[in-house]
């Protein structure tokens, strides 16, 4: 599917999270759609992680609903934590091989050796995954979180640790993935490389949403040179930009 | 995803990461030489099975819980630190299925460990201790190898307990330092309170013969070395009853039955 075809697969809305004492969210909505790359800004501790489970599922939120029109598909989500980690003493094949038979045991090799080709591990599907560098073990992440290919993919800081060739690497997969019809949220604080690949940001700060639209329009709608700048003022000047 | 096809899944992965950890495969042969070590120098050996399960009794009530709690109290923590718990739940795997296939896994390596050394300890027996045994005699039967397979099955049933104890403990620990002090503190509590609190009540008289023999079914323990005593040594011992065995085999069964539950209940919300 491509871009023009997009139809909301996600939908949150009124979503609030506190934890004990401490509200995170507040009445946060955003939809989603097919094809396309979400990317999650914010600082520190401004809700994004939370706000990114919540998406998929994997937090329940304290009031508010969250809407996943994913209609029959297998698994409706795809995850990848922010240090994924794999079990020590499996190769990079055995561990995709692993999820893979999760959703259907018949998916055979064939099926691995082509997700493993797509994120650039070929070469590497016989490597013990304890030998990864940082950047192939999140590559082997996403490969994991594309099993089924569900409708929706998380991504929580995915690039972070990692040196620029790999963080362009892993932003060129994910938006890979989002042609394909995926809809792509990530979490992270790679703003240059959130400029470039990125169709929605979704700036998150003092549990709102402090402002939301294509990297384009945002630069714009503030009045500044790039989204990091946008990003300096909302955060100053208190949300107000 | 069928519940079948995932359990499976998950038990293939928690047996092939026992096999493939080095410490794992270290600590089973650590019990094993330990286990043979005992049945040796002992002389149980030579003098035949019963003997040997005998002089096994301690050893094993000591040893199983170590190698039962390094299998098991960090296995559902590590998932969750790493986010591994919030991956498999976008696959549609169900807490039961996760904690119970994952114990299931546990458990066969676990099995193998434990009996393994006492299949090794029974040939020893066997071409040790000759047709004539002259150390033991009994009126309530003859040596069997049935005796040794007994003092396994019931070594393996403890083994079971512990591990479920030991999955729970991983399942509401936050940190792996908290799992381990956690592990400790209830394996003390559980193993020495128990016995502290027969032996008290032997000694201030608060406690009849009845009572006694009811309360040392009420830890994994006490209801193994009961069991042990009654089943596989008693039939040596001219019928002084050390236990009851319908109340340590329920013993048995709810130290495996409830940590597994709390276990489930706690994994994810």
């Amino acid at each position: 599917m491509n871009k023009t075809e997009s139809a909301a697969v996600l939908e949150a809305n009124d979503v609030s999270k506190t934890y004990g004492e401490l509200e995170v969210l507040k009445d946060v909505s955003m939809e989603a759609e097919r094809g396309r790359v979400y990317a999650l800004i914010g600082p520190n501790g401004s809700g994004k992680t939370t706000f990114l489970k919540i998406l998929a599922g994997l937090l329940p939120p304290d009031s508010g609903e969250v809407l996943r029109r994913t209609g029959g598909a297998e698994r409706a989500v795809g995850y990848l934590p922010q240090q994924p980690s794999f079990r020590d003493g499996f190769t990079v094949a055995e561990t995709l091989r692993f999820y893979t038979r999760l959703l259907d045991e018949k998916m055979g090799d064939g099926y691995v050796s082509e997700a493993l080709g797509d994120v650039g591990l070929s070469d590497a599907s016989n490597r013990r995954v304890s030998g990864l560098s940082g950047g192939m073990t999140r590559l082997l992440g996403v490969a994991q979180s594309r099993v089924g290919d569900p409708p929706i993919m998380a991504v929580d800081e995915p690039t972070s640790g990692l040196d620029p060739e790999m963080t362009g690497r892993i932003f060129e997969t994910l938006s890979g993935v989002a042609d394909n019809g995926t809809a792509v949220l990530l979490t992270t604080h790679d703003l240059d490389k959130v400029g470039r690949h990125a169709d929605k940001v979704v700036l998150i700060y003092d549990r709102r949403i402090a402002g939301s639209g294509s990297p384009d329009e945002l630069v714009n709608e503030h009045e500044r040179e790039s989204l990091a700048s946008v990003f300096d003022s909302v955060v100053r000047g208190g949300g107000r930009g | 995803m069928s519940r079948a096809q995932g359990s499976r899944t998950v038990l293939r992965r928690e047996l092939l990461t026992v096999l493939r950890t080095r410490a794992y495969l270290a600590l089973g042969v650590g019990y094993a030489a330990v286990v043979v070590g005992a049945a040796w120098f002992s002389g149980g050996a030579e003098s035949g099975y019963l003997p040997t399960a005998s002089s096994l009794t301690t050893p094993t009530e000591i040893l199983v819980p170590v190698v039962a709690f390094a299998l098991g109290y960090r296995v559902v923590l590590t998932d969750r630190s790493t986010g591994e718990l919030d991956v498999l739940r976008t696959y549609g795997l169900g807490r039961a299925e996760y904690v119970l296939s994952l114990y299931a896994g546990r458990l066969v390596a676990l099995s193998v460990v434990l009996v393994a050394p006492l299949v090794v300890v029974g040939g020893l027996v066997w071409t040790q201790s000759g047709p004539t045994i002259t150390v033991i005699a009994w009126h309530g039967g003859v040596d069997s190898p049935l005796l040794l397979a007994r003092f396994g099955v019931l070594t393996v049933a403890f083994g079971a307990a512990v591990l479920s104890v030991a999955v729970a403990v991983s399942a509401v620990s936050g940190t792996v330092r908290t799992a381990l002090a956690l592990a400790v503190l209830v394996w003390v509590a559980v193993a020495l309170g128990a016995d502290l609190g027969v032996i008290a009540g032997v000694v201030t008289e608060s406690l009849g013969d009845e009572a006694v023999v009811w309360l040392t079914s009420l830890s994994p323990n006490t209801a193994f070395r009961g069991l042990v005593l009654e089943t596989v040594v008693g039939v040596a011992s001219g019928g002084v009853r050390a236990t009851s065995v319908p109340a340590s085999v329920l013993s048995l069964v709810l130290w495996t039955v409830a940590p597994l539950v709390v276990a489930v209940r706690k994994v994810w919300k």
